[in-house]
């Protein structure tokens, strides 16, 4: 099996139930690869998208600059997830889809998905699911950008990233590939680059995280989530999927 | 780009930035500090207490560029309001 498309499998099987038919269904859709550099943009505001972008390697991320020239990350992605899923439906872009770091992406034309679509109702409602789940966790990032301060928004981030990659298979042990830039980290917690380093710093310190070269590693995953007081219901994991609750061995 | 360096005082704490960031120029800086003072601030005035935060720029040469500092003060003394005027002119 194609590699590419294994990565989106497993997000969905973790996040719903995906049928043999739909898992065929998924296999079939035709893409072309992209390869994309950090910082570029994969999709721009304003322009009308006809195919959906399925991340491969790497993160992108969903982003909106002010006038003042402020620019606020809302989301950010890896392999499995397909930012612009709602672009089916909106295809004209409210937002840019931009490569956070390196990354490759899979381009599945709008009229692809719609054709597969148009053969299953489950793998719509699974879809349906997923571009909720998406609408779920912006309402925590909201929450945390509303109401916590920087180290609980940044140590949210971080349970969030580690429940998510674990859930595709991505981590190892208890660490996780984060080679974004502190610029970007700062623009996600809506706070300055200056500050969220310091709040970096902080979080080692504490001996709650360590991150070198780009990896994140998680040293104690209950005082992490306690500080973020990160509850991952929101990213609606199926029951029995490994990636949520207690199964992070090697942290404590 | 140019890289700069934020030292910041956090009442007696002081952490001195290794680090750096790098930045367009003065201007951006400026902005850089003013919101880190800002978010500071926003985080450790709920706390209990005085507190005086300070934030000093320097370039890359460890010239400081400019210095900016916010002080907090909490009093919960019963006064007049003819006291409390006085205070508030003292402040100023």
């Amino acid at each position: 099996m194609d590699k590419t498309i294994d990565f989106l499998l497993r997000r969905l099987g973790a996040i719903g139930k995906l049928n043999a038919e739909d898992r065929d269904l998924l296999v079939s859709l035709p893409f072309r690869r992209r390869r994309v550099s950090k910082g570029e943009e994969i999709v721009a505001e304003g322009s009308t998208s006809s195919s959906c972008c399925l991340v491969v390697t790497g993160y992108v991320h969903r982003s909106k600059v002010l006038v003042t020239g402020n620019r606020q990350i809302f989301s950010l992605h890896m392999a499995g997830d397909i930012p612009d899923l709602h672009s089916l439906h909106l295809p004209k872009m409210d937002h840019s889809l931009v490569a956070t770091a390196p990354a490759e992406v899979a381009l599945i034309s709008h009229a692809a998905i719609q054709n597969v679509l148009d053969q299953s109702a489950t793998l719509t409602a699974l879809l349906w699911r997923d571009t909720l789940i998406d609408a779920a966790a912006f309402r925590a990032w909201m929450l945390m950008l509303g109401q916590a301060e920087a180290p609980a928004r940044m140590a949210h981030l971080f349970c969030e990233l580690y429940v998510r990659s674990r859930l595709v298979g991505l981590n190892r042990e208890n660490s996780f590939a984060l080679p974004i830039s502190q610029i970007a980290i700062a623009d996600m917690l809506g706070t300055s680059t200056v500050h969220a380093n310091r709040t970096l710093q902080d979080l080692r310190l504490q001996k709650l995280v360590d991150f070198e070269r780009g990896r994140v590693t998680v040293l104690r995953w209950r005082e992490l989530a306690e500080l973020g007081m990160f509850d991952s219901s929101y990213l609606h994991i199926m029951a029995g999927v490994v990636a949520d609750q207690a199964s992070r061995e090697g942290t404590r | 780009m140019r890289r700069f360096y934020f030292d910041i005082a956090l009442n007696n704490e002081i952490k001195e930035d290794t680090e750096g960031v790098d930045l367009l120029d003065d201007g951006a800086a400026r902005r850089e500090a003013v919101l880190t003072i800002a978010s500071i601030a926003a985080e450790a005035i709920p706390q209990d207490g005085p507190l005086n935060i300070a934030i000093s720029v320097l370039d890359e040469r460890e010239v400081q560029v400019f210095r900016a500092r916010v002080t907090f003060d909490f009093d919960d003394s019963k006064k007049t309001r003819q006291a409390a005027r006085l205070q508030r002119h003292k402040v100023e």
